[in-house]
């Protein structure tokens, strides 16, 4: 560590105080122009000015909530290519973090009991609330990427107790979960294609089966997907990395 | 000062405190940090946008599309992340540093 940058001899370089300048000034600009913003500036909203016009839209769309109407059925491209974007970023963190010693197994979390016995709670409530997430978030606030989130938060506190193994995340069932919403997604949407002639638009009154089928496989994804690369950061940064350098403690503007 | 105005100004204050640690803080877990914190100032924003009294769509009480918009920012900002992190353990395995070299001759190496 540079001696010239720790806490003892803490000076502040010209160069910080240009930034903060900047930055100062920057933000006062962007202030002023997001108070600017003109009331109705979106191209959707403007579209559906007509609230009854909206409302039809809504139940056209084969779900109640206007968020998952919006991700599953008007913008269902942004979803598909999203799901991509996240197994893309699987492959790129398990290349890239390919070979890099892992944390020591068996590092004495497993036999904590009373860390077993809050983990015997949290996981099984957390799986239920995935589902009823996924369930109403067909109505209400909630849907697959939430559901998705809530089980990962499952996934990594059994890897925190050591419960779920580094080795495991190689196997095929995890290699099939983080590719199943996008592949359920592409799917869905040819065969509609094949039906209707268009690329992801739901034949009336199917709309609401599909846009199902595809949020539980992408809740599937999200949540194995989060898995691994939390896995496959943690093991690398976790406990068992003494390493000073990369301590960020030291490190001051 | 309406609601809009609190939010919005709150995003942009966090947009700026993210900026400035991204550019003045040499540590490349930090600079992901403040990544993280500019982002989230950004989603600020877009909520406040969303707000039934700015949005035009009174029916549903909120503007779905920014909402929706901030729904996919989050997930691609946590693998974003996760990359970001995974790329600066593989530096750090590749060349024992967390900071990127300086430029210009003679310094480096004084990163750290």
């Amino acid at each position: 560590m540079n001696s010239a940058r720790s806490w003892k001899t803490l000076r502040i370089r010209p160069a910080t105080v240009v930034i903060g300048c900047l930055t100062v000034g920057l933000t006062v600009l962007l202030g002023w122009i997001v108070c600017e913003i003109p009331e109705r500036p979106l191209p959707l909203a403007a579209a559906l000015e007509d609230i009854a016009d909206e409302q039809r839209l809504i139940e056209k769309s084969g779900v109640g909530n206007p968020v998952t109407a919006v991700l599953l059925n008007f913008r269902a491209y942004d979803t598909l290519l999203e799901l991509g974007v996240l197994v893309l970023a699987v492959l790129a963190v398990q290349a890239a973090s390919a070979g890099i010693v892992g944390r020591p197994a068996g590092s004495g979390w497993r036999h904590n009991r009373l860390l077993a016995a809050t983990v015997g709670i949290v996981v099984p409530v957390s799986i239920v609330v995935a589902g009823d997430l996924l369930w109403m978030g067909a109505d209400h606030p909630g849907g697959a990427f939430q559901a998705g989130a809530v089980l990962s938060g499952a996934g990594i506190m059994l890897i925190l107790t050591d419960r779920l193994g580094r080795s495991s995340f190689t196997g095929w069932q995890y290699r099939l979960a983080a590719v199943v919403g996008v592949a359920v997604f592409i799917i869905v949407g040819l065969g509609v294609m094949a039906v209707d002639g268009r690329f992801l638009q739901y034949p009336a009154g199917l709309a609401k089966t599909l846009i199902l089928a595809i949020e539980t496989a992408a809740v599937a994804s999200v949540a194995a997907i989060f898995v691994i690369l939390f896995d496959a950061v943690a093991g690398p940064m976790g406990r068992g990395n003494q390493d000073a350098s990369l301590d960020v403690r030291g490190d001051r503007p | 000062m309406t609601l809009f105005t609190l939010y919005a100004i709150g995003g942009v204050g966090l947009f700026a405190m993210g900026l400035f640690s991204f550019v003045a803080v040499a540590h490349l877990l930090r600079k992901i940090l403040a990544l993280n914190v500019m982002g989230a100032g950004v989603f600020m924003v877009l909520i406040a946008i969303a707000h039934p009294e700015r949005a035009a769509t009174q029916a549903t009480g909120v503007d779905p599309v920014p909402h929706a918009l901030v729904l996919t920012g989050i997930v691609v900002a946590v693998s974003a992340t996760a990359l970001a992190l995974a790329l600066t353990c593989r530096y750090h395995a590749e060349t024992g540093r967390a900071t990127l070299p300086e430029d210009g001759p003679g310094n480096e190496g004084s990163g750290r």
